[in-house]
């Protein structure tokens, strides 16, 4: 099992989110989403651009860069 | 009593808004529709109250102009209907504890979709969720109506909750879900298949073109339709004669004549031509504008409803990136394309400074509203359709470019797409036609009477003789650099307040295909109309419209020169 972060996760992988390596304001604006630390997660796309989760019943576009600073366990 | 509906983004308070007070509000599928707040009252039931729609907010802690307004409102209010999306409790609840924790208000927990929950194969225990929040909880469906009785019920013994929070938020709210929230396993539908093709590309490529080309040809094909079967016919047949009636009652020549009717060429009305009050004032809008604005927003209002804006909006995310912003622009912009108000006002979305500033110029500089485009295609598209085109790809180029240079010399960094991405929904026939009058409302309120005071303003310049001072003052740019008539410069004038008046203006110059692509984007790009100003100039604050004013007079001098000499380079016009 492998600590990688979410840019790097493969599409349709399911994973738990260990760290989130990124300023307090962005660390709360993923909260609001329903992410963090501790949370399943399941990526839907994986493309140039956003990366696309889905998190409970939340689907979340997410930026390359601040995706990059979701560290993820794969499951 | 002061009420307030607050909640998340996208969980339908502007539904529930217009089903407790009747007003008439823009709802849609995608976060961030509402964007200011809207007032309304209502009294039944022996509840007489204020309700207020605020724009939705994550936290109590804004970090955008929208949710500030949201935040402020909630401090306000003297009762607050909080609603959820009953079909993502364990985020929403997360703004629900926070209200119940620091705010000291009465608060009812509206859970909105509660139809919704059926389908999705989830099952709430609202006695059980009532119980862990301390507070009323009323099931509701704002599209059908459902709850709504009792959720005004429940306003006048409304307390505020005695609640006490054990432990941290998130360990309660998982706790509570465990309580109230059961699972039920269902079946992919058809909407989940298409959910997931259209952001995978190249599926989601490939949607996307299918969308926007069916879009563009039903908006042109219902636009044309009306216009050659509807309202040319009923201008010549009904509406003809009786302006002719009218011309002789006043006689032709003298001053109310010019005003009201206008040039009547050799005994016929050309209404592109004539100018007056009644011939062109009324024309323009009613049989040149309004088909093409019914059918863009025709269009919208079912894209929207449907949900496909936040798809767009990651798929064009890499593109927006590079001029200094991301995919979630794409609702100014596309908001822009019908009016440019709406578009503007939709910057409040935005968290950074200079994020809005890019967007707003950018929407200012190279979105050309509904108005304005159905105008070029009247006028230029007599021609032929690429003429059009061509004026659309200039801009497009414009935009992209003047964002590009935005991005490079301004400082700071692009932000980072975050975006929630609503499920599609069936767009319902109902909603999509309140939706369509609450906008040609719009256009008849707050554009017909500016359509008429431009006539009216072309008429008075004319005759004061002021479009030929500025003729010749400004000649030197019109003329040598644009390669356009000294006259057109009334246009431009006339352009602060209408861009459909502006472009109809350039029809009686006689101009060539050329000088009509010069024209219709000059008069795209030099400035926005003043209702847009209006609201750019309170969103930006004063020092950054002046910027922004002076990026779009620039572009406007090079853009119109460049294009003259390129088209004539190509021997076009």
């Amino acid at each position: 099992m492998s600590i990688i972060n979410l840019v790097e996760l493969r599409a349709s992988r399911e994973a738990v989110v260990v760290n989130i390596v990124g300023g307090i304001g962005a660390r709360r604006k993923l909260e609001n989403l329903g992410v963090r630390i501790g949370s399943t997660i399941v990526k839907k796309s994986s493309t140039q651009g956003p990366v696309v989760i889905n998190c409970g019943n939340t689907q979340i576009a997410i930026g390359r860069g601040l995706a990059s600073k979701i560290i993820v366990k794969e499951l | 009593m002061k009420i307030i509906l607050a909640g998340n983004p996208n969980v339908g308070k502007s539904v529930l808004f217009s089903r407790l007070t009747g007003a008439r509000v823009i709802a849609s599928n995608y976060p961030g529709t509402t964007v200011g707040f809207t007032k309304g009252r209502f009294s039944f039931l022996g509840v007489v109250a204020e309700l207020a729609d605020a724009p939705g907010t994550y936290s109590l802690n804004p970090t955008s102009k929208a949710e500030e307004v949201a935040v402020n409102l909630i401090k306000e209010a003297d009762l607050i209907i909080n609603v959820v999306d009953a079909t993502n409790l364990e985020r929403n609840l997360l703004f629900t504890l926070e209200l119940l924790l620091k705010i000291k208000k009465p608060i009812i927990v509206v859970l909105n979709m509660w139809d919704e929950t059926k389908h999705k194969g989830i099952e709430i225990d609202v006695d059980k969720l009532k119980e862990a929040l301390k507070v009323e909880v009323v099931p509701t469906c704002g599209l059908t109506g459902e709850g709504v009785v009792e959720l005004i019920h429940k306003i006048k013994n409304a307390k505020v909750p005695d609640f006490v929070l054990k432990g941290d938020t998130w360990s309660f709210v998982g706790e509570t879900l465990r309580k109230v929230q059961k699972l039920h396993h269902r079946h992919h539908s058809f909407w989940d298949a298409i959910q997931e093709l259209s952001i995978k590309p190249p599926w989601a490529w490939m949607i996307a073109f299918l969308v926007l080309f069916l879009s563009f040809e039903v908006i042109r094909f219902i636009g044309e339709g009306l216009i050659n079967y509807i309202f040319d016919p009923f201008f010549t047949s009904f509406y003809s004669p009786f302006i002719m009636k009218l011309s002789h009652l006043i006689g032709e020549g003298n001053f109310i004549h010019s005003i009201l009717i206008g040039d009547l060429a050799g005994g016929s009305i050309d209404y592109a031509l004539a100018f007056g009050l009644l011939t062109t004032g009324i024309y323009v809008p009613l049989a040149m504008v309004l088909p093409y604005v019914f059918s863009f927003y025709l269009v919208l209002g079912f894209l929207e409803d449907l949900g496909y804006l936040p798809r767009l909006a990651i798929l064009f995310d890499r593109i927006f990136h590079k001029i200094g912003l991301h995919g979630y622009s794409i609702v100014p912009m596309v908001l822009g394309l019908g009016c440019n108000v709406p578009g503007a006002l939709s910057t409040r979305l935005f968290e950074e400074r200079r994020e809005k500033f890019i967007a707003a110029t950018l929407l200012a500089v190279a979105v050309p509203c509904m108005a304005q485009t159905s105008m070029i295609i009247g006028i230029l598209g007599r021609f032929g359709g690429q003429y059009v085109a061509v004026v659309f790809l200039i801009l497009a180029i414009i935009w992209f470019v003047l964002g590009k240079i935005l991005n490079r010399f301004l400082k700071g960094c692009s932000p980072e797409i975050l975006l929630e991405i609503p499920p599609y929904r069936r767009p319902s026939v109902r909603a999509l036609l309140k939706k369509m009058w609450i906008r040609l409302r719009g256009f008849f309120l707050d554009a017909f009477p500016f359509v008429l005071l431009g006539v009216l303003l072309v008429n008075i310049l004319y005759y004061l003789k002021i479009i030929d001072f500025f003729a010749y003052l400004f000649s030197p740019i019109v003329k040598s650099l644009w390669g356009l008539p000294r006259e057109a410069i009334g246009s431009l004038i006339v352009g602060f307040l209408r861009k459909d008046v502006a472009v109809g203006m350039l029809r009686p110059l006689n101009l060539n295909i050329r000088q009509l692509i010069v024209g219709s984007t000059v008069l795209s790009v030099y400035f926005p109309c003043v209702a847009t100003f209006m609201v750019l100039l309170r969103e930006l604050g004063l020092r950054d419209m002046v910027k922004s004013m002076l990026i779009m007079i620039i572009t406007a001098i090079v853009t119109g020169a460049t294009v003259n000499l390129v088209l004539s380079l190509l021997n076009i016009g």
